[in-house]
């Protein structure tokens, strides 16, 4: 019971916080963070997005489902959309708070420093959250893998809101 | 009014002294521009970028070669083992793992457990496993109401739907 209570609590408590962010007033300093945020508060916020929605999902039955139906081409074609997702959610759509990448840095080195790391971050959590609910006990590592996958779409997107929103 | 006038100009020369621009502020002003440009590029960002790179390259690689070896598998191979028997208020409960050795996944798998005395069947039991995932062990456990260790246990899965 208290365990269900902690749990919950965890993403309300994310989504007070991005309800305070978005219906609260905008002062210019919280404008001004956005602009000089560093590289590791950068993959922070990816990693609270990632929590947020991956603690939504993670609990379900349907995720461990999905990832028993697909095969690994499947996936391996989920995991490419996953970060090309993540990278023109933030870069290429022109979204109020999207990050405008800085004159003379190119396409792979924004991609690599911020997408590919940023999905390995959103991987680590959701093998974090897949393992805090049990999935992986007597699992095998192909099937550890493929729920990893599955899970890590929707909290890539999740990170890649998280960097436009915050 | 003479005495009150003659110190006047003394604070006010000061305060010009005080609001004078010094030179510093334009200084810091350039450098924090020029480290502004410098930070998208620091070394250890590089390095945390090859690792995350490095990584998903390795599980594509696993995945493709995974990919590779499943196709056409039966969930065929799976082995059953008992780990222990108790005596419970509703009979002897034989506690089993099972292990799947193919890359196929079985859903609602069933394994039917039987004491037998020679040929004859003295009791039969089923248990169901909603998934069983490849390279993936369970566990589950038969309740039965005669005692196991008089008679020869059997487990064997008996059938199961593809997901």
């Amino acid at each position: 019971m208290i365990g269900k209570i902690a749990l919950q609590s965890f993403p309300a408590a994310i989504g007070a916080m991005l309800a305070r962010d978005q219906l609260g007033e905008k002062s210019a300093e919280s404008m001004q963070r956005q602009d000089s945020m560093t590289y590791g508060q950068e993959l922070f916020l990816m990693a609270v997005g990632a929590l947020f929605l991956g603690l939504n999902v993670a609990p379900t039955e349907e995720m461990v489902l999905l990832s028993y139906m697909m095969d690994p081409w499947r996936e391996i074609a989920l995991l490419l959309l996953s970060l090309v997702l993540m990278h023109a959610f933030v870069y290429a759509v022109e979204l109020p708070g999207g990050s405008k990448p800085p004159g003379g840095v190119g396409f792979w080195s924004l991609f690599l420093r911020f997408t590919v790391v940023g999905y390995v971050i959103v991987l680590a959590i959701c093998l974090y959250l897949l393992w805090t609910f049990g999935r992986t006990d007597g699992t095998g590592l192909a099937e550890i893998i493929s729920a990893t996958v599955v899970l890590g779409f929707p909290c890539a997107i999740g990170a890649a809101a998280a960097r436009l929103i915050l | 009014m003479t005495p009150q006038d003659a110190p006047a100009p003394r604070p006010k020369d000061s305060a010009t002294e005080r609001t004078r621009p010094p030179p510093q502020p334009a200084d810091r002003k350039t450098g924090r521009s020029e480290t502004e440009r410098a930070t998208p590029t620091s070394p250890l960002e590089w390095v945390v970028a090859g690792i995350g790179a490095l990584l998903i390259a390795a599980m594509i690689a696993y995945m493709v070669q995974y990919g590779l070896r499943e196709h056409g598998e039966v969930p065929g191979r799976i082995d059953i083992t008992v780990v222990e028997t108790q005596a419970s208020g509703h009979g002897h409960t034989v506690r089993f793992q099972i292990r799947n050795r193919t890359t196929a996944t079985a859903a609602t798998l069933r394994v039917r457990g039987e004491l037998r005395s020679g040929d004859r069947v003295v009791e039969a039991v089923e248990a169901e496993f909603d998934y069983l995932p490849p390279y993936s062990e369970r566990f589950g456990g038969l309740i039965f109401q005669q005692d196991p260790a008089r008679f020869e246990l059997r487990i064997i899965p008996t059938s199961y739907s593809e997901p």
